[in-house]
């Protein structure tokens, strides 16, 4: 990994923030919870003591998933994917989002965020992107977003970059499970990517720059494994087109996919 | 089915659960078929004195090499037999290497002796021997099972059968244990990992399809669907969530034994014969009935009731009901009890002959929950009561002892945020309700089902206090992010409840979730008021259904820390809170 000790120094600072701020907010939420309990409490009671029972129910999970590893055409590839550390209130995410297409690698992203539950069906998140692909100047973006689930089960997650240089950029992805049968599901996704400014090495220009939809057809093998076939199609628009097409590339692409999801 | 007690005869009644293998062989009933057997069926201990081994053994209940935790090399462990009256002295030997402990549900036993680690007991080390010592001063059927850590479910448990000091009311010739568990060949842990990862998970029928879709419309029209669907969709959630950990890992047992092995029992023609049902799963709660066999309740927790006639119960995790029939001499019948979510059944067979069997009926379709069980709205919506009560509220009059709670239904400040999902808007009083998945039993099979309504105290409630206080919990949580609470509080994060010791109060449990809970209130009786002040019936475990409330009357006789929480064992690390009587 090429990443200067200043870049190393701002992971820690984002990192240490954010859980600090993590901690204290779900210290607030005991204290808040201990006020409103109306049952008073009793000289020398230690609230959430060991009952045997209880201690099992409270130890930190980890959790490794890909949503995505698959084969995009003859000769490209994806991998989405992330693990995540912590208790039911604050995690520790670090996720991978690589994509290759057309003997390029477009995305190359490596995620290290603080999650926290803020909903019965939504986290906030904050942290850290740091953008590996050659054909660009490597990147490094402040993450702060939202993930969860709206009505009628649609997983989405909507993120906000901030650069050091000023840039900005905004992703929204969507996703929805529809069940055809108990072990068959066909899964269309949306990812929408704007910025707040021109960058002609990066081929992105402002405004909707980027749209990536598929189509997968999954078989539930395991609950936690389904393999997949699928369609990809992704294309510029706006000033990021007129860029590709000053040097010549294509503005779209459609690929038919196969991979599986897996977690564990 | 009652009749005037009868002393001590005991001759013509044969107590035959588990004498030891060698009599199953001499064809004596109560076993399963010996060559199929996979796990060695539980002893009957008698006597003051009882010697309790804890420790690992293999098992193979599915076809894979498992291994579990028995008492006594048994699972179910052995069953105690006691008389009322007696002081029993029980040596706990713990040949694990880990903590363990055993609670005696639904005694009434000094507090020390009640076995929940950190509730003035401190469990029992590997290699420790720990001595329980109490007097045994109610009869019925009962169990106890670890309270440690995730125990229960690798088949720490066992039945409890006190005789009563004077005549036994009921009248029977044959005596048969029925404990119903649920076993799993992923560890505990791996269950409690998989749920935290994905609450749904072992729910894999929870989705209506694009077929089921399709047949709806057809069925009904697109705007009646649409009317059905919305609220649950909306909301994300599902109908059919009646169950989080399901037969999609679950075998169900009968003593220890599958329903391919059959557990069976014996019974000569013309003879009454007792079954004392358990519920010691971890997470299954069973419907229970014998096809074409009435069957009369006779008690229920270990409590003598006014004998019901039905035709099928629902058995919630914890609860035990004593039922009595009299099967014709010339066939076979099948003990058959569903879990609730449908995913699988225990069975056994009551047979006059070892090699007869009856036939295992088909199960019943998914129970679908309706507005009923909902009588809820999304948090964060219209509310009806989300604030503390007003003083005017709380001073209200109480509604008379027997007849549940007429107070306002109010929302905590707390019951928010990522972990409840759910607040009921309008919760119904659930003594009446078989239940869902029950009430159409009740309409397409004209099945008699019972109802917490049905159950009356045989005899006159001790004690004709009215409540002096009512004590209003909710029962909440977020089932997708597998989070339990009470009034949104996890049990980590709550203080416990004070009693005062000689109060009588009125607890009142609201079902704030989808999932039926059993609420287990440990070293005090739950007086549940079914309608009845005069003829209360004494419970242990109490079904507080979805969308539901529940109220039963408590009297703070016994002084310690006592716990009140969830049965299901997966849910209890949040709904769980002490009882500390001062
Ligand atoms: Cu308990």
């Amino acid at each position: 990994m090429k990443r200067t000790p200043h870049t190393k120094a701002t992971v820690i600072i984002v990192v240490t923030l954010c859980l600090q701020l993590g901690v204290q907010a779900a210290k607030a939420q005991n204290q808040q919870d201990q006020h409103h309990s109306f049952q008073s409490r009793s000289e020398g009671s230690v609230a959430g003591e060991d009952h045997g029972m209880v201690g099992e129910g409270d130890k930190p999970v980890a959790k490794l998933s890909l949503d995505q590893f698959e084969r995009r055409g003859m000769n490209g590839a994806a991998i989405e994917g992330d693990f995540s550390y912590g208790d039911d209130v604050n995690k520790v995410v670090l996720e991978v989002d690589f994509e290759r297409g057309g003997g390029e690698t477009e995305k190359n992203e490596r995620w290290l965020v603080y999650s926290r539950s803020i909903s019965k069906d939504w986290n906030f998140l904050a942290g850290f992107r740091h953008d590996l692909q050659r054909e660009t100047t490597s990147r490094n973006w402040l993450a702060i977003g939202l993930a969860g689930e709206t009505p009628y089960s649609l997983e989405m997650d909507a993120v906000l970059f901030l650069a050091r240089n000023g840039s900005t950029a905004f992703r929204l992805e969507g996703e929805y499970d529809a069940k055809l049968a108990e072990k068959v599901s066909l899964v269309p996704r949306l990812e929408l990517n704007f910025f707040g400014q021109n960058d002609e090495i990066a081929g992105s220009g402002s405004g909707l720059s980027q749209i990536e939809t598929g189509l997968r057809l999954l078989y539930e093998i395991h609950p936690k494994f389904s393999p997949y076939i699928g369609v990809h199609h992704e294309r510029v628009v706006g000033n990021a087109a007129d860029f590709a097409r000053e040097e010549g590339e294509k503005v779209y692409s459609t690929v038919w996919v196969i991979g599986f999801r897996v977690w564990f | 089915m009652t009749k005037p007690p009868r002393c001590g005869s005991v001759s013509r009644r044969t107590f035959v659960t588990g004498i030891g293998a060698g009599m199953a062989l001499l064809g004596l009933p109560g076993f399963p078929n010996p060559a199929r057997a996979r796990v060695p069926p539980p002893t009957t201990l008698t006597g003051e004195n009882f010697s309790l081994q804890v420790d690992q053994r293999a098992v193979n209940l599915t076809g894979q090499p498992r291994n579990a935790i028995s008492v006594n090399g048994s699972i179910p462990g052995p069953i105690l037999h006691w008389r009322e009256g007696q002081t029993v002295t029980l040596n706990v030997l713990n040949q694990l290497d880990k903590n363990t402990s055993i609670h005696w549900y639904g005694i009434r036993v000094p507090n020390p002796m009640n076995g929940v680690p950190g509730l003035n007991f401190s469990g029992i080390r590997p290699g420790e021997n720990f001595r329980y010592r109490f007097k045994v001063k109610q009869s019925g059927t009962y169990w106890y099972h670890s309270h440690s850590g995730f125990q229960r479910q690798q088949g720490l448990y066992g039945a409890i059968v006190i005789d009563p000091a004077g005549g036994d009311p009921v009248t029977y010739d044959r005596d048969y244990v029925v404990l119903l568990s649920d076993w799993s060949d992923e560890s505990p842990q791996q269950i409690y990992s998989n749920l935290k990862k994905d609450g749904h998970y072992y729910n894999r029928r929870r989705h209506r399809t694009t077929t089921d879709l399709w047949r709806d419309v057809r069925a009904k029209g697109i705007e009646q669907t649409w009317r059905e669907r919305h609220p649950w969709n909306f909301a994300g959630m599902s109908d059919r969530d009646v169950s989080d950990v399901t037969g999609y890992t679950y075998s169900y047992l009968i003593n220890g034994q599958t329903p391919e092995d059959n557990w069976t029992a014996l019974f000569a023609p013309g003879e009454i014969v007792r079954l004392r049902f358990i519920n010691a799963s971890a997470m299954t709660i069973f419907d229970l009935r014998i096809p074409d066999l009435d069957m009369t309740v006779v008690s229920a927790d270990g409590q003598n009731i006014q004998p019901v006639r039905v035709d099928e119960f629902r058995l919630g995790t914890g609860e035990t009901y004593d039922v009595v029939v009299k099967p014709s001499g010339d066939r076979a019948y099948t003990l058959f009890a569903q879990a609730i979510d449908r995913g699988g059944y225990a069975r056994g067979t009551l047979t006059p002959a070892q090699n007869l069997s009856a036939e295992v009926p088909p199960m019943d379709p998914i129970p679908i929950l309706d507005k009923r069980d909902m009588g809820f709205i999304r948090a964060g919506g219209a509310r009806a009561a989300d604030r503390q009560p007003t003083a005017e509220e709380q001073n209200a009059k109480l509604a008379p002892a027997g007849l549940g709670s007429n107070s306002p239904i109010v929302h905590q400040p707390t019951e928010k945020g990522h972990g409840v999902a759910l607040r009921a808007r309008a919760p119904q009083n659930g003594v009446d309700d078989p239940g869902v998945g029950l009430r159409e039993h009740q309409q397409r099979h004209n099945r008699r089902i019972l109802t917490y309504k049905d159950l009356r105290s045989l005899t006159p409630s001790l004690d004709r206090r009215q409540p002096q206080r009512e004590l209003q919990l909710h029962l909440t949580g977020n089932p997708a992010r597998y989070l339990w609470s009470i009034d949104g509080v996890k049990y980590k994060n709550a203080t416990p409840i004070l009693l005062a010791y000689g109060e009588r109060l009125r607890i009142t449990l609201v079902n704030d979730t989808l999932l039926t809970q059993p609420m287990h209130l440990h070293g005090l009786w739950s007086e549940l008021e079914t309608g009845d002040g005069e003829y209360l019936p004494r419970k242990h475990t109490v079904m507080v259904q979805p969308g539901a409330k529940i109220s039963y009357l408590v009297n703070a006789d016994n002084r310690g820390r006592w716990a009140l929480h969830c049965q299901m064992l997966y849910r209890t690390y949040g709904i769980f809170r002490e009882v500390r009587v001062v």
